[in-house]
């Protein structure tokens, strides 16, 4: 009981639900100013094709290597200045937002749903499908998560869907085992066997009692995962096995630059501040999320 | 009882590794293109015998469950193929390459730890100060941060503008060094080679600074929350009353115990660092693992691709065996 009376409000005044969560989410700054930056991107991503002010796949060669308009001495204003190709790098990022947002969103969505279903299963049932997928997690969690996705990017070759596969396919298990942890201790409580007294069938005490009470934590770990999964995806384009090239993605841009950085430093600084932006509003609002839902993992 | 807890979970690694070894083959088989073709590709023309004798030396025409029988059989002696692209055996072009790997990781956590416990430490104890914010600030900021990114702004600033650092390699082409151990720093000590020693450093700094930025993050961060912790516990209110200097209590009796999540976290985030490697190595041309990998992968060149990712693989197993028995040891009641 010492544990439930950890789970009931401090204020009775505290408003439940999403609602309640939001209010309290408002008054949290730093994950507001990185609802803020991640709003921001989220329109660039959609609008792109209204606020790029030039073709982002469009050479120019009379124009290569432009500095940006601000630099003394720049021509061409190019906002951010053009790459090797003299393609506008302020176009390219604000299109290039669009895959590290639908990567990591994918990333998330197919890590979280069948790891919070296995999850679920495992610790609830237990037995000998338990087993077998304890197993499983335990052999993908040898694997660095970035070593494995390029074995598996190397096998299927660039592609969008590829990608997404590649950090889904081990980005579950940490779900998994949360969901699994999560499911066992609730399947313990008291309010379970309560249920099970006035005859739930196990579908309800699952759907009704134990995965509502899970939602949070679920939640919160997506946000945090879903920092990393836009890291990792910008890692393995940087080594050329991200989407095809053509494509403007934050990664590629950065290892494009690699190659001019002695003359143009522009070209590989600006994409990666726009990766480093992103992944500290999406950061920022996961911290911000766990300390309003679940204070509980704040243990790292 | 301790003893038989222990005995399981080392034996539990087996069947990890095992499990380890067949998925790594499984996706290297998955990998377009026939290697064949692209060993010969280098060489041109060539006739099918030659194609033939190629493919029975790779043992290509055999079943794909021999294939993988005889790898594992290998790979449990020691022996993990040769590689397609250079005709040598892997285990020893992983050898070759192990040593800068190792002395870059060694030397990336020698530099999160210098930088990231005094942090933490001093944070815990000047808690919602300028100093904790400014530093917790920027271990957001450092787990936030893509290491190619760093790397190449790291680059730019200190190589390319300032000209302190070389802007890749392990070595100087000018600079002799005789190999005794492998390890750059090492040898130059042993042979008392001073000036290698030297541009081996410079050669060292930024990278290990890069790599280790991550982890430094991370360590300051945890090295806070437990300091913060430990604080509070009534040990430390004892110590204080029986009026010791706040700098003893903190360094003799708090430090020591905040330090045991420290140890458990640097263990778990060695996965962080060889990932962190490949890239890392990758972008200051250093010529460990990481790049051999890299380098394998786009070659497609199996037997290494293969090699390398089960001595990854088994790094970070064994790594987290390690941090499991430590807590056996310290914590007992987790070995029930």
């Amino acid at each position: 009981m010492a544990t439930l009376a950890a789970w009931v409000p401090l204020r009775p005044t505290r408003r439940a639900g999403a609602w309640g969560t939001l209010a309290r989410l408002a008054r949290h700054p730093s994950a507001m100013l990185g609802a803020l930056v991640l709003a921001a991107v989220a329109a660039g991503a959609v609008f792109a094709p209204a606020l790029a002010p030039a073709d982002p796949v469009a050479s120019d060669l009379q124009s290569r290597l432009a500095a940006p308009s601000w630099l003394a001495g720049a021509s061409g204003g190019h906002w951010l200045g053009t790459d090797g190709l003299g393609r506008d790098l302020w176009s390219r990022i604000i299109f290039g937002s669009r895959v590290s947002l639908l990567v990591g969103l994918a990333a998330t969505l197919l890590s979280l749903l069948p790891g919070l279903a296995l999850g679920l299963a495992a610790g609830f049932y237990r037995g000998r499908v338990d087993g077998a997928l304890s197993r499983f997690a335990e052999l993908l969690m040898a694997f660095p998560h970035l070593i494995f996705a390029i074995g598996v990017m190397a096998a299927l070759g660039p592609g969008f869907w590829n990608l997404v596969m590649a950090l889904a396919f081990k980005g579950w298990v940490e779900f998994f085992r949360v969901a699994r942890g999560d499911a066992m201790a609730q399947s313990a409580r008291e309010y379970v066997d309560a249920a099970r007294a006035v005859g739930a069938s196990s579908a309800r005490i699952v759907g009704r009692h134990i995965l509502p009470n899970m939602l949070h934590t679920s939640l919160v770990l997506g946000t945090l995962r879903m920092g990393h999964f836009i890291v990792l995806e910008a890692s393995l384009s940087f080594l050329g096995l991200g989407l095809p090239p053509r494509l403007p993605a934050w990664g590629t841009m950065v290892a494009e630059g690699r190659e001019v950085m002695l003359t143009a430093w522009w070209v590989s600084t600006f994409p990666g501040l726009a990766i480093v932006a992103l992944v500290l509003a999406v950061n920022l609002v996961g911290e911000g999320l766990r300390d309003v839902l679940d204070p509980r993992l704040r243990a790292e | 009882m301790r003893a038989l807890v222990v005995l399981r979970r080392v034996l539990n690694t087996i069947p990890i590794m095992v499990g380890v070894a067949v998925v790594v083959f499984v996706v290297m088989r998955m990998l377009p293109g026939d290697p064949v073709d692209i060993v010969l590709g280098q060489t041109g023309a060539i006739s099918q015998q030659d194609l033939d004798r190629l493919r029975r030396d790779f043992h290509l025409d055999r079943p794909v469950t021999e294939q993988l029988y005889r790898f594992l059989a290998g790979a449990a002696r020691g022996d993990l193929g040769t590689s397609f692209a250079r005709r040598r055996p892997v285990f020893a072009m992983l050898v070759e390459a192990l040593p800068a790997t190792v002395e870059l990781a060694v030397a990336a956590t020698a530099v999160a730890l210098v930088v990231a416990v005094p942090v933490g430490v001093l944070s815990a104890v000047y808690q919602r100060s300028w100093l904790d914010r400014l530093a917790m600030g920027g271990a957001f900021l450092g787990i936030s941060m893509p290491a190619f990114w760093l790397g190449i702004v790291a680059i730019i600033v200190f190589a390319v503008r300032l000209g302190w650092f070389p802007t890749s390699g392990r070595i100087g082409f000018e600079v002799f060094l005789q190999p005794v151990t492998g390890f750059v720093l090492l040898d130059s000590v042993l042979t008392r080679n001073w000036a290698a020693l030297w541009d081996g450093l410079r050669h060292l700094a930024l990278p290990a600074a890069v790599l280790g930025a991550g982890l430094m993050a991370v360590v300051a961060r945890v090295m806070r929350s437990s300091m913060i912790e430990v604080l509070r516990e009534q040990f430390v209110t004892t110590a204080r009353s029986k009026g010791l200097a706040g700098r003893v209590v903190v360094l003799r009796h708090a430090l020591r115990n905040a330090l045991i999540p420290t140890v458990t976290v640097v263990g778990l985030q060695l996965g962080v660092l060889l990932g962190g490697n490949m890239i890392v190595e990758t972008v200051f041309g250093w010529p460990g693992m990481g790049r051999l990998v890299v380098d394998a992968i786009f070659s497609r060149d199996y037997p290494v691709v293969q090699g390398a990712v089960m001595l990854y693989a088994a790094t970070f197993v064994l790594a987290n065996l390690l941090v499991d028995l430590c807590y056996i040891y310290l914590d007992p009641r987790m070995a029930l």
